[in-house]
């Protein structure tokens, strides 16, 4: 003690009487120490887990609340206007006749390439047992091919 | 971080002084357990403080008071009052009286028992006396000498009233 020279002899001697004394011994020991500073480590660390996830948590619920999407946006939005009524003058069919041309007359026989002709020209019904019924098949000519618009008069009409 | 073996030197070099400089404010349990969150918390340090002793004294100091603030610790002090216990181990070799030199320190001021404590049992230097409780090194001074001479004249009573 360097500074004791500052003392005079008596308090020197007072001081050297008590410093003989020794502390009580403790009940504490550096396994203890040891053991309770592992054990905040580890606190520590679940802590710091924690806080990570509670940033995390708190972050996604800030972005949830602040999401973008609540501005108002403009679109142009085409609209069909509604179709307009049906009247008995739009609901009817427009019919169109247009001329044929007269047919090549129906072979007639029993040879192969006469009944292929036949069955090309009026269909299966062509090879009846009684095939010579339609031996004389001939389309009827148009006389005129302007278009109609009234379809009663082709109804009622040669057609 | 400070290993297992410079812990048990620091340990056995300055705990028992360190229990008697917390036990001005706490029981001896109390003191014991500021001793040990003391040592703990230099465990947890990154890295050892330059001045282990200075900081270790000043670790103690702060939780013993924060301690001594608290209520339970307050009510654990007054049932501590009734219940005196002595600061010090009995040597025969020394042939002191312990309770007389117990008795002699509760009765010091303050401030000039926490002064002789750290001087004394602590072995810290009057600078660092004066650093770690805040007041002038030569009111440090003042109040060691002061503290000296009562305690001079408290340990001579007992012996001249055997005397007589």
């Amino acid at each position: 003690m360097p500074e004791e020279d500052a003392l005079n002899t008596e308090e020197r001697e007072t001081v050297e009487a008590i410093a003989r004394f020794k502390p009580a011994a403790v009940r504490i020991d550096p396994f203890r120490i040891r053991l309770e500073a592992q054990r905040r480590r580890a606190k520590r660390q679940v802590w710091l887990w924690r806080g990570v996830a509670a940033a995390l948590a708190t972050g996604l619920i800030l972005s949830w609340i602040w999401r973008p999407g609540s501005a108002v946006r403009e679109h142009v939005v085409y609209v069909r206007s509604p179709a307009p009524a049906i009247t008995r003058d739009t609901a009817s069919p427009t019919f169109v006749t247009t001329r044929l041309e007269p047919r090549a007359p129906v072979p007639v026989g029993d040879d192969y390439l006469a009944v292929r002709d036949r069955v090309l020209a009026l269909g299966i019904d062509a090879l009846s047992p009684h095939g010579h019924a339609v031996r004389h098949y001939n389309p009827l000519p148009i006389p005129d091919a302007s278009p109609l618009h009234d379809p009663d008069a082709l109804r009622g009409g040669s057609l | 971080m400070m290993n297992d073996a410079e812990l048990e030197r620091w340990f056995e070099t300055h705990a028992t002084a360190l229990v008697l400089y917390a036990r001005q404010w706490l029981d001896r349990s109390g003191a014991e357990d500021a001793v040990q969150e003391a040592f703990v918390r230099l465990l947890l340090q990154p890295t050892p403080p330059r001045q282990v002793k200075a900081w270790l004294y000043r670790a103690v100091r702060n939780e013993a008071i924060t301690q001594w603030r608290s209520s339970r610790s307050r009510e654990r002090r007054e049932r501590q009052a009734a219940l005196p216990e002595t600061l010090f181990e009995y040597d025969a070799t020394t042939g002191g009286d312990v309770e007389a030199l117990t008795t002699a320190i509760a009765k010091l001021p303050p401030a000039q028992r926490e002064i002789l404590v750290l001087r004394v049992w602590g072995e810290l230097t009057l600078a660092e006396v004066s650093e770690l409780i805040e007041m002038p090194v030569s009111t440090v001074f003042q109040n060691y000498r002061t503290a000296i001479g009562t305690m001079r004249k408290r340990m001579e009573e007992p012996c001249q009233k055997k005397t007589h």
